[in-house]
Protein backbone atom coordinates (compact mmCIF):
# COMPACT_ATOMS: atom_id res chain seq x y z
CA UNK A 1 0.00 0.00 0.00
CA UNK A 2 1.27 3.44 -0.46
CA UNK A 3 2.05 5.67 2.15
CA UNK A 4 0.96 9.13 2.67
CA UNK A 5 2.88 11.41 0.16
CA UNK A 6 4.75 14.00 2.51
CA UNK A 7 3.73 17.15 1.60
CA UNK A 8 5.76 20.41 3.44
CA UNK A 9 3.00 23.44 4.07
CA UNK A 10 4.16 26.93 4.59
CA UNK A 11 1.28 28.72 6.12
CA UNK A 12 0.91 32.73 6.84
CA UNK A 13 -0.34 32.97 10.14
CA UNK A 14 -2.94 35.59 10.02
CA UNK A 15 -5.27 33.89 7.10
CA UNK A 16 -4.12 30.44 6.27
CA UNK A 17 -2.89 29.06 9.31
CA UNK A 18 -6.05 30.10 11.05
CA UNK A 19 -8.56 28.53 7.86
CA UNK A 20 -6.12 25.57 8.42
CA UNK A 21 -7.52 25.96 12.08
CA UNK A 22 -10.91 26.53 11.25
CA UNK A 23 -10.81 23.23 9.35
CA UNK A 24 -9.65 21.65 12.08
CA UNK A 25 -12.48 22.99 15.04
CA UNK A 26 -14.80 22.28 11.94
CA UNK A 27 -13.69 18.77 12.10
CA UNK A 28 -13.59 18.19 8.14
CA UNK A 29 -11.67 15.55 7.39
CA UNK A 30 -8.59 15.73 5.61
CA UNK A 31 -5.67 13.39 4.50
CA UNK A 32 -2.68 13.61 7.09
CA UNK A 33 -0.61 14.81 4.59
CA UNK A 34 0.42 18.34 5.31
CA UNK A 35 3.41 19.34 7.46
CA UNK A 36 2.58 22.61 8.29
CA UNK A 37 5.50 25.62 8.99
CA UNK A 38 4.17 28.67 10.54
CA UNK A 39 4.96 31.46 9.09
CA UNK A 40 4.59 35.33 9.86
CA UNK A 41 3.42 36.25 5.95
CA UNK A 42 3.94 34.45 3.03
CA UNK A 43 6.13 37.36 1.88
CA UNK A 44 8.83 35.72 4.50
CA UNK A 45 9.11 32.92 2.44
CA UNK A 46 12.38 33.14 0.97
CA UNK A 47 11.99 31.18 -2.14
CA UNK A 48 14.84 29.11 -1.05
CA UNK A 49 12.87 27.56 1.42
CA UNK A 50 9.95 25.79 -0.80
CA UNK A 51 12.93 24.80 -3.11
CA UNK A 52 15.51 23.18 0.18
CA UNK A 53 12.33 21.33 0.73
CA UNK A 54 11.94 19.68 -2.49
CA UNK A 55 15.47 19.35 -3.01
CA UNK A 56 15.85 17.31 0.49
CA UNK A 57 13.27 14.60 -1.19
CA UNK A 58 9.59 16.33 0.36
CA UNK A 59 6.99 14.96 -1.87
CA UNK A 60 5.31 18.45 -2.17
CA UNK A 61 4.95 22.16 -1.44
CA UNK A 62 1.88 23.40 -0.58
CA UNK A 63 1.98 27.56 -0.19
CA UNK A 64 -0.78 29.32 1.52
CA UNK A 65 -1.19 33.25 2.59
CA UNK A 66 -3.57 35.71 2.71
CA UNK A 67 -5.86 36.76 -0.71
CA UNK A 68 -3.79 39.62 -2.87
CA UNK A 69 -4.80 42.67 -0.77
CA UNK A 70 -5.72 41.16 2.00
CA UNK A 71 -2.16 40.75 3.85
CA UNK A 72 -1.99 41.32 7.40
CA UNK A 73 1.02 43.63 6.52
CA UNK A 74 -0.49 45.10 3.41
CA UNK A 75 2.24 43.65 0.66
CA UNK A 76 4.01 40.87 2.09
CA UNK A 77 1.75 38.82 -0.46
CA UNK A 78 1.95 40.64 -3.49
CA UNK A 79 5.82 40.43 -3.16
CA UNK A 80 5.32 36.48 -2.32
CA UNK A 81 3.44 36.06 -5.70
CA UNK A 82 5.94 36.82 -8.07
CA UNK A 83 8.51 35.33 -6.39
CA UNK A 84 6.83 32.12 -6.02
CA UNK A 85 5.69 32.55 -9.42
CA UNK A 86 8.96 32.60 -10.81
CA UNK A 87 10.23 29.41 -8.72
CA UNK A 88 6.91 27.53 -10.09
CA UNK A 89 8.28 28.30 -13.66
CA UNK A 90 11.96 28.03 -12.91
CA UNK A 91 11.39 24.26 -11.32
CA UNK A 92 11.10 22.05 -14.43
CA UNK A 93 14.11 23.85 -15.87
CA UNK A 94 16.66 21.58 -13.29
CA UNK A 95 14.61 18.46 -13.42
CA UNK A 96 12.05 19.36 -10.78
CA UNK A 97 8.19 18.99 -11.61
CA UNK A 98 6.65 21.50 -11.33
CA UNK A 99 3.84 20.12 -9.87
CA UNK A 100 5.19 19.42 -6.45
CA UNK A 101 4.59 23.09 -6.01
CA UNK A 102 1.50 24.86 -4.98
CA UNK A 103 0.69 28.18 -4.46
CA UNK A 104 -2.80 29.00 -3.08
CA UNK A 105 -4.61 32.16 -1.45
CA UNK A 106 -6.84 30.55 1.66
CA UNK A 107 -8.64 33.39 4.08
CA UNK A 108 -9.36 32.58 7.94
CA UNK A 109 -12.97 31.77 7.14
CA UNK A 110 -12.00 29.67 4.55
CA UNK A 111 -11.91 26.40 6.40
CA UNK A 112 -13.86 24.21 3.65
CA UNK A 113 -11.85 25.81 0.74
CA UNK A 114 -8.62 24.69 2.62
CA UNK A 115 -9.77 20.75 2.97
CA UNK A 116 -10.67 20.45 -0.59
CA UNK A 117 -6.85 22.05 -1.58
CA UNK A 118 -5.35 19.65 0.59
CA UNK A 119 -7.31 17.06 -0.60
CA UNK A 120 -6.60 17.67 -4.24
CA UNK A 121 -3.16 18.64 -3.85
CA UNK A 122 -2.50 15.28 -1.88
CA UNK A 123 -4.18 12.97 -5.02
CA UNK A 124 -1.83 15.30 -7.42
CA UNK A 125 1.02 13.96 -5.11
CA UNK A 126 -0.08 10.79 -4.99
CA UNK A 127 -0.07 10.34 -8.30
CA UNK A 128 3.31 11.88 -9.30
CA UNK A 129 4.32 9.31 -6.32
CA UNK A 130 7.64 9.40 -3.88
CA UNK A 131 10.18 12.03 -5.26
CA UNK A 132 13.42 10.84 -5.18
CA UNK A 133 15.52 12.54 -3.15
CA UNK A 134 17.89 14.51 -4.96
CA UNK B 1 40.67 48.63 -33.86
CA UNK B 2 44.02 50.31 -34.18
CA UNK B 3 43.03 53.23 -34.88
CA UNK B 4 40.27 52.71 -31.38
CA UNK B 5 43.47 51.93 -29.41
CA UNK B 6 45.31 54.76 -30.31
CA UNK B 7 42.46 57.13 -29.10
CA UNK B 8 41.77 55.07 -26.07
CA UNK B 9 45.27 55.71 -24.73
CA UNK B 10 44.86 59.43 -25.66
CA UNK B 11 41.76 59.22 -23.67
CA UNK B 12 43.09 57.18 -20.93
CA UNK B 13 45.94 59.87 -20.64
CA UNK B 14 43.77 62.61 -20.43
CA UNK B 15 41.62 60.68 -17.72
CA UNK B 16 44.10 59.72 -15.17
CA UNK B 17 44.75 62.61 -13.39
CA UNK B 18 41.26 62.14 -12.43
CA UNK B 19 41.28 58.80 -11.48
CA UNK B 20 43.07 56.75 -8.92
CA UNK B 21 43.17 53.41 -11.31
CA UNK B 22 42.13 53.01 -15.00
CA UNK B 23 41.43 49.75 -15.64
CA UNK B 24 41.75 48.14 -19.13
CA UNK B 25 43.33 45.37 -20.76
CA UNK B 26 46.91 44.48 -21.27
CA UNK B 27 48.70 41.52 -22.86
CA UNK B 28 48.46 38.06 -21.20
CA UNK B 29 51.12 35.30 -20.87
CA UNK B 30 50.47 34.30 -24.66
CA UNK B 31 48.64 35.85 -27.70
CA UNK B 32 45.83 34.05 -27.56
CA UNK B 33 44.50 35.79 -24.10
CA UNK B 34 44.77 39.43 -22.81
CA UNK B 35 44.02 40.14 -18.74
CA UNK B 36 43.15 43.12 -16.55
CA UNK B 37 45.43 45.90 -16.86
CA UNK B 38 45.19 48.61 -13.45
CA UNK B 39 46.75 51.67 -14.60
CA UNK B 40 48.34 54.27 -11.84
CA UNK B 41 51.22 55.67 -13.90
CA UNK B 42 51.27 57.23 -17.36
CA UNK B 43 54.21 55.65 -18.24
CA UNK B 44 52.36 52.41 -18.01
CA UNK B 45 49.66 53.81 -20.87
CA UNK B 46 51.85 52.03 -23.28
CA UNK B 47 51.11 48.38 -21.86
CA UNK B 48 47.29 49.00 -23.18
CA UNK B 49 45.85 46.25 -25.44
CA UNK B 50 42.67 46.44 -27.28
CA UNK B 51 42.05 43.12 -29.60
CA UNK B 52 39.56 40.03 -29.87
CA UNK B 53 40.52 38.85 -26.68
CA UNK B 54 39.11 41.05 -23.90
CA UNK B 55 36.82 39.12 -22.32
CA UNK B 56 36.62 39.83 -18.91
CA UNK B 57 33.59 41.75 -17.76
CA UNK B 58 36.03 44.95 -15.73
CA UNK B 59 32.65 45.57 -13.82
CA UNK B 60 33.61 43.00 -11.36
CA UNK B 61 36.41 45.04 -9.84
CA UNK B 62 33.77 48.44 -8.76
CA UNK B 63 31.51 47.23 -6.23
CA UNK B 64 33.66 48.18 -3.54
CA UNK B 65 32.79 44.77 -1.06
CA UNK B 66 34.87 43.18 -3.99
CA UNK B 67 37.97 45.27 -3.90
CA UNK B 68 41.35 43.59 -2.98
CA UNK B 69 42.34 44.39 0.72
CA UNK B 70 44.31 47.65 0.74
CA UNK B 71 42.66 48.44 -2.26
CA UNK B 72 40.50 51.26 -0.27
CA UNK B 73 40.01 54.40 -2.04
CA UNK B 74 39.13 57.65 -0.77
CA UNK B 75 36.09 59.34 -0.43
CA UNK B 76 35.62 61.04 -3.66
CA UNK B 77 38.66 59.69 -5.31
CA UNK B 78 37.50 57.59 -8.89
CA UNK B 79 38.30 54.68 -10.90
CA UNK B 80 38.23 55.34 -14.84
CA UNK B 81 37.61 52.13 -16.89
CA UNK B 82 36.67 50.50 -20.50
CA UNK B 83 33.47 49.18 -20.81
CA UNK B 84 32.46 47.06 -23.54
CA UNK B 85 28.66 46.67 -24.82
CA UNK B 86 27.65 43.34 -22.43
CA UNK B 87 29.95 44.80 -19.06
CA UNK B 88 28.34 48.03 -19.54
CA UNK B 89 24.62 46.26 -18.84
CA UNK B 90 26.56 45.25 -15.26
CA UNK B 91 27.04 48.62 -14.31
CA UNK B 92 23.82 49.85 -15.43
CA UNK B 93 22.47 47.54 -12.92
CA UNK B 94 25.04 48.25 -10.32
CA UNK B 95 23.75 51.56 -10.61
CA UNK B 96 20.53 50.50 -10.67
CA UNK B 97 20.72 48.83 -7.18
CA UNK B 98 23.03 51.75 -5.62
CA UNK B 99 25.93 49.64 -5.11
CA UNK B 100 28.38 52.01 -6.75
CA UNK B 101 28.05 55.58 -7.12
CA UNK B 102 27.66 57.43 -10.84
CA UNK B 103 29.81 59.92 -9.53
CA UNK B 104 32.92 57.40 -9.13
CA UNK B 105 33.15 56.21 -12.11
CA UNK B 106 34.80 57.24 -15.41
CA UNK B 107 33.95 54.97 -18.15
CA UNK B 108 34.94 54.74 -21.74
CA UNK B 109 32.95 53.41 -24.14
CA UNK B 110 33.65 51.42 -27.16
CA UNK B 111 32.00 49.55 -29.89
CA UNK B 112 32.70 45.55 -29.88
CA UNK B 113 32.87 43.32 -32.68
CA UNK B 114 32.66 40.19 -30.44
CA UNK B 115 35.53 38.32 -28.54
CA UNK B 116 37.42 34.90 -29.48
CA UNK B 117 36.48 31.86 -27.47
CA UNK B 118 40.10 30.25 -27.39
CA UNK B 119 38.73 27.18 -26.19
CA UNK B 120 36.66 27.27 -29.47
CA UNK B 121 39.66 27.72 -31.43
CA UNK B 122 41.98 25.51 -29.24
CA UNK B 123 39.39 22.35 -30.73
CA UNK B 124 40.30 23.41 -34.47
CA UNK B 125 44.00 24.18 -34.48
CA UNK B 126 46.90 23.43 -32.06
CA UNK B 127 47.03 26.83 -30.48
CA UNK B 128 50.56 26.26 -28.83
CA UNK B 129 52.30 27.07 -31.88
CA UNK B 130 50.99 30.27 -32.88
CA UNK B 131 53.62 32.72 -33.14
CA UNK B 132 51.58 35.79 -34.55
CA UNK B 133 48.26 36.64 -34.42
CA UNK B 134 46.76 39.44 -36.77
CA UNK B 135 43.07 40.67 -36.56
CA UNK B 136 41.02 43.46 -37.57
CA UNK B 137 37.21 43.91 -37.20
CA UNK B 138 35.85 41.23 -39.40
CA UNK B 139 38.33 39.01 -39.70
CA UNK B 140 41.40 36.50 -37.45
CA UNK B 141 44.61 35.09 -38.93
CA UNK B 142 46.72 32.86 -37.19
CA UNK B 143 50.10 32.35 -38.33
CA UNK B 144 52.38 29.38 -37.02
CA UNK B 145 55.98 28.78 -38.06
CA UNK B 146 54.93 26.92 -40.90
CA UNK B 147 51.68 27.92 -42.45
CA UNK B 148 48.70 31.08 -42.14
CA UNK B 149 45.57 29.52 -40.24
CA UNK B 150 42.65 31.80 -40.61
CA UNK B 151 39.13 30.87 -39.15
CA UNK B 152 35.80 31.81 -39.77
CA UNK B 153 35.24 34.75 -37.26
CA UNK B 154 31.47 33.32 -36.46
CA UNK B 155 32.59 29.73 -35.60
CA UNK B 156 35.02 31.07 -32.79
CA UNK B 157 33.22 33.62 -31.11
CA UNK B 158 32.10 33.65 -27.58
CA UNK B 159 28.41 32.06 -27.87
CA UNK B 160 27.57 35.53 -26.64
CA UNK B 161 28.95 37.58 -28.73
CA UNK B 162 27.17 35.60 -31.89
CA UNK B 163 23.88 36.90 -31.94
CA UNK B 164 25.22 40.42 -29.67
CA UNK B 165 21.94 42.72 -29.11
CA UNK B 166 24.20 45.44 -26.91
CA UNK B 167 27.63 46.06 -29.51
CA UNK B 168 27.96 49.59 -28.22
CA UNK B 169 28.95 50.60 -24.25
CA UNK B 170 25.12 51.76 -23.22
CA UNK B 171 26.40 54.04 -20.52
CA UNK B 172 29.74 55.91 -20.96
CA UNK B 173 31.49 59.53 -20.39
CA UNK B 174 33.62 59.11 -23.27
CA UNK B 175 32.54 57.05 -26.31
CA UNK B 176 35.55 56.27 -29.12
CA UNK B 177 35.03 55.08 -32.55
CA UNK B 178 31.36 54.79 -34.28
CA UNK B 179 29.25 52.59 -32.95
CA UNK B 180 28.27 49.55 -34.13
CA UNK B 181 24.90 48.25 -35.94
CA UNK B 182 23.29 45.82 -33.17
CA UNK B 183 23.17 42.26 -34.76
CA UNK B 184 19.47 41.46 -36.49
CA UNK B 185 16.98 39.17 -35.83
CA UNK B 186 18.30 38.09 -31.97
CA UNK B 187 17.04 35.32 -29.88
CA UNK B 188 18.54 36.22 -26.47
CA UNK B 189 17.44 33.02 -24.70
CA UNK B 190 18.25 31.32 -27.51
CA UNK B 191 20.12 28.34 -25.08
CA UNK B 192 17.60 28.07 -23.01
CA UNK B 193 15.41 27.32 -25.49
CA UNK B 194 17.68 24.32 -26.54
CA UNK B 195 17.51 22.63 -23.10
CA UNK B 196 13.82 23.60 -22.58
CA UNK B 197 13.10 20.82 -25.61
CA UNK B 198 14.22 18.07 -23.61
CA UNK B 199 11.93 16.41 -21.20
CA UNK B 200 12.02 16.74 -17.69
CA UNK B 201 13.65 13.39 -17.06
CA UNK B 202 16.07 14.26 -19.73
CA UNK B 203 16.90 18.13 -18.39
CA UNK B 204 16.87 16.51 -14.79
CA UNK B 205 19.88 14.00 -15.80
CA UNK B 206 21.59 16.92 -17.80
CA UNK B 207 22.09 18.99 -14.75
CA UNK B 208 22.94 15.46 -12.29
CA UNK B 209 26.04 15.26 -14.67
CA UNK B 210 26.85 18.66 -15.35
CA UNK B 211 26.60 19.52 -11.41
CA UNK B 212 28.59 16.60 -10.86
CA UNK B 213 32.07 18.07 -12.10
CA UNK B 214 31.35 21.11 -10.13
CA UNK B 215 34.54 21.21 -7.64
CA UNK B 216 32.93 24.32 -6.10
CA UNK B 217 36.07 26.57 -6.28
CA UNK B 218 33.52 29.22 -6.24
CA UNK B 219 35.02 30.97 -8.91
CA UNK B 220 31.75 31.53 -10.66
CA UNK B 221 30.48 33.38 -7.63
CA UNK B 222 34.14 35.95 -7.01
CA UNK B 223 34.24 36.86 -10.61
CA UNK B 224 29.77 37.50 -10.47
CA UNK B 225 30.08 41.54 -11.16
CA UNK B 226 26.54 41.23 -8.96
CA UNK B 227 27.72 38.93 -6.25
CA UNK B 228 29.44 41.32 -4.08
CA UNK B 229 28.35 40.47 -0.16
CA UNK B 230 31.97 39.58 0.29
CA UNK B 231 31.84 39.04 4.09
CA UNK B 232 27.74 37.99 4.30
CA UNK B 233 28.16 35.32 1.72
CA UNK B 234 25.53 32.98 2.00
CA UNK B 235 27.75 30.13 0.89
CA UNK B 236 30.36 30.93 3.42
CA UNK B 237 28.17 31.14 6.79
CA UNK B 238 27.70 28.11 8.93
CA UNK B 239 25.15 30.03 10.91
CA UNK B 240 22.11 29.37 9.23
CA UNK B 241 23.83 26.55 7.93
CA UNK B 242 22.10 26.81 4.19
CA UNK B 243 24.57 24.25 2.07
CA UNK B 244 27.35 21.60 3.51
CA UNK B 245 30.88 21.84 2.68
CA UNK B 246 31.23 18.03 1.08
CA UNK B 247 31.55 18.40 -2.55
CA UNK B 248 28.95 16.11 -3.85
CA UNK B 249 26.18 15.99 -6.66
CA UNK B 250 23.58 17.00 -4.32
CA UNK B 251 24.90 19.77 -2.42
CA UNK B 252 26.80 21.38 -5.71
CA UNK B 253 23.04 21.50 -7.67
CA UNK B 254 21.89 23.06 -4.08
CA UNK B 255 25.17 25.83 -4.73
CA UNK B 256 23.89 26.38 -8.26
CA UNK B 257 20.34 26.41 -7.03
CA UNK B 258 21.25 28.77 -4.49
CA UNK B 259 23.32 31.39 -7.11
CA UNK B 260 20.72 31.12 -9.73
CA UNK B 261 18.12 32.76 -6.82
CA UNK B 262 20.30 35.17 -5.83
CA UNK B 263 20.41 36.31 -9.75
CA UNK B 264 17.00 36.14 -10.29
CA UNK B 265 16.40 39.44 -11.90
CA UNK B 266 19.97 41.03 -11.43
CA UNK B 267 22.33 38.85 -14.61
CA UNK B 268 23.32 40.77 -16.81
CA UNK B 269 24.38 37.82 -18.96
CA UNK B 270 28.11 38.67 -19.42
CA UNK B 271 28.86 34.96 -19.04
CA UNK B 272 31.83 35.15 -17.07
CA UNK B 273 30.41 32.26 -14.37
CA UNK B 274 30.50 29.90 -17.59
CA UNK B 275 33.99 31.80 -18.74
CA UNK B 276 36.03 31.24 -15.59
CA UNK B 277 34.51 27.44 -14.79
CA UNK B 278 37.33 25.29 -14.65
CA UNK B 279 34.96 22.22 -15.15
CA UNK B 280 33.12 24.02 -18.07
CA UNK B 281 29.51 23.90 -16.70
CA UNK B 282 27.44 26.18 -18.26
CA UNK B 283 26.15 27.89 -15.31
CA UNK B 284 25.08 31.08 -16.74
CA UNK B 285 22.29 28.66 -18.78
CA UNK B 286 20.45 28.84 -14.39
CA UNK B 287 20.50 32.72 -14.82
CA UNK B 288 19.37 33.31 -18.29
CA UNK B 289 16.10 31.03 -17.62
CA UNK B 290 15.22 33.45 -15.02
CA UNK B 291 15.55 36.29 -17.06
CA UNK B 292 13.70 35.22 -19.59
CA UNK B 293 10.78 34.31 -17.19
CA UNK B 294 11.40 37.32 -16.06
CA UNK B 295 11.13 39.15 -19.49
CA UNK B 296 7.97 37.34 -20.12
CA UNK B 297 5.75 37.82 -17.14
CA UNK B 298 7.48 41.67 -16.50
CA UNK B 299 8.62 42.80 -19.73
CA UNK B 300 11.92 43.25 -18.07
CA UNK B 301 15.94 43.33 -19.17
CA UNK B 302 18.48 43.81 -16.35
CA UNK B 303 20.95 46.22 -17.10
CA UNK B 304 19.12 48.31 -19.99
CA UNK B 305 17.84 51.44 -17.90
CA UNK B 306 19.33 52.39 -14.25
CA UNK B 307 15.48 54.43 -13.12
CA UNK B 308 14.02 50.59 -13.41
CA UNK B 309 13.04 48.82 -10.88
CA UNK B 310 14.06 45.12 -10.58
CA UNK B 311 10.74 43.31 -10.79
CA UNK B 312 11.28 41.27 -7.84
CA UNK B 313 11.89 44.66 -5.64
CA UNK B 314 8.47 45.48 -6.29
CA UNK B 315 4.52 44.50 -7.12
CA UNK B 316 1.55 45.56 -8.85
CA UNK B 317 -1.78 45.12 -6.86
CA UNK B 318 -3.22 43.37 -10.03
CA UNK B 319 -0.69 41.76 -12.62
CA UNK B 320 -1.21 41.08 -15.50
CA UNK B 321 0.50 37.44 -16.29
CA UNK B 322 0.24 36.44 -12.66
Amino acid sequence: MQSEPRIIGFLCNWCSYAGADMAGTSRLKQPASVRIIRLPCTGRINPLLPLKALVDGADGVLISGCHPGDCHYREGNLYARRRLELLHRFLPFVGIDPKRLRYVWVSASEGQRWQAIVGEFTEQIKKLGTAKAQ
Amino acid sequence: MKDILAELKKKAAEILPEVSYFICYGSGFDLLHSAPLFVKDKGDIDRLVLNRFCIHNLTSYLPPQKWPPGWLLEPGEKIGLVLKGCDSRSVIHLLAEKAILRSRVIIIGLPCWGMIDVNKLRNRIDINRINRVEQDKESIMLFTDANEVSADIKDILYDKCINCQYPNTLISDHFIGAKKEPDKGVQPFGKVLELERMSLLERSAFWDKEFARCIRCKACRNVCPVCYCQNNCLLDTRVPHWIKERVDANSNRWYHLIRAFHLAGRCTECGECARVCPMRIPINLLAMKMNSELFELFGFRSGIDVNIKPPLMTFQLEEDKL
